[in-house]
């Protein structure tokens, strides 16, 4: 049984994500998959992950929107007459099957918080018990990410370092060097 | 008052929001032990306050790090991160095993101090490469 409060969110997100790709403003659609996005961080928040719901708020909703307000910004909108709609049977037919599978599936799915599901019977009953006199975190997902998990931390940090420097070869070199120019 | 760019209201807003944001992003990095946050969720919420800075006051020199300075950030960053796994191993520990530093604190509490370089290593990295897409981003076409 879903609890209300996360039905009334569900609800809500699959309205928003709707009205997103209904739109015919770009800005006005960005705006709304910002609130799907913190829609989202509520929906973890609720599900008891704060710090995923942090991220998902600093990250997701207030970072991307700005990222994609800032690419539109430097695009042309290309706003012409509506194309027009082509036939959706079949697109209509793989979805239906796609989510009748889905929700089979999630039938098999261990009830939320369940302690006999398998994701909470392998290593987690350790990190529970021990993790704060382990590591000294009493923020177990900071213990869990930065010292036990601390490989994969790293290995995160020069993917970010990487996509950065990816970044950093699209920009002209005398956008570059512009801080240095008087004028 | 000189504005390059906006509006007096914007100007007012951003002078009010940016010392708060500020603030708020050092709370999350150096709470991160004992709260949700850490060096991730506190390096996005500075990249965001010079992110406003910017889009406020325009691209006038002297308002946030510059390009370079952002690189400067993510690289160090990251080597503070790689830096710590090495520490640990110059100290006769595994790689990354931050109980190995010959701090005068219990093993946790050694832990917990090098969890905070670490997190900082991972904010400064963060901040560095959101503030170098978003360079990316408004750059102009050559």
């Amino acid at each position: 049984m879903i609890p209300p409060l996360d039905a009334v969110l569900l609800v809500l997100l699959v309205a928003s994500a709707a009205a997103a790709l209904e739109g015919r403003d770009p800005l006005a659609s960005l705006i709304l998959f910002g609130v799907f996005s913190f829609q989202c961080a509520a929906f973890y928040a609720l599900a008891g992950a704060p710090d995923v719901s942090f991220t998902e708020a600093a990250l997701g909703a207030t970072m991307a929107t700005v990222f994609f307000v800032a690419a539109i910004h430097g695009t042309t909108p290309m706003l012409g007459p509506r194309r027009p709609a082509k036939d959706g049977r079949f697109s209509l037919a793989v979805l239906l099957a796609a989510g009748v599978a889905l929700g089979l599936a999630a039938r098999g799915l261990p009830v939320t918080g369940d302690p006999a599901a398998p994701a909470a019977a392998h290593v987690s009953p350790r990190y529970i018990e021990r993790g704060a006199a382990e590591t000294g975190a009493r923020n177990l997902v900071t213990g869990v990410v930065v010292d036990y998990r601390g490989y994969d931390t790293l290995g995160e940090a020069f993917v970010l370092l990487t996509a950065g420097l990816a970044c950093l070869l699209v920009i002209p070199a005398a956008w570059l060097g512009r801080r240095e120019d008087p004028a | 008052m000189r504005l390059g760019f906006g509006s007096a209201i914007l100007d007012t807003g951003a002078r009010v929001l940016i010392p708060f944001i500020f603030i708020f992003g050092l709370y999350v990095l150096f709470h991160g032990h004992d709260s949700p946050g850490g060096g991730f969720q506190a390096g996005v919420i500075l990249a965001t306050a010079w992110i406003l800075l910017r889009l406020v006051r325009g691209n006038d020199p002297g308002w946030g790090p510059e390009t370079r300075g952002a690189l400067l950030m993510a690289l160090s960053g990251v080597g503070i991160y790689a830096g710590a796994g090495l520490g640990a191993l110059a100290f006769g520990g595994a790689f990354l095993d931050y109980a190995a530093f010959p701090l005068p604190l219990p093993p946790a509490g050694t832990r917990a101090a090098a969890t905070f370089v670490v997190e900082s290593g991972v904010g400064l990295a963060v901040a560095g490469v959101m503030l170098i897409i978003y360079e990316a981003l408004i750059a102009p076409e050559s």
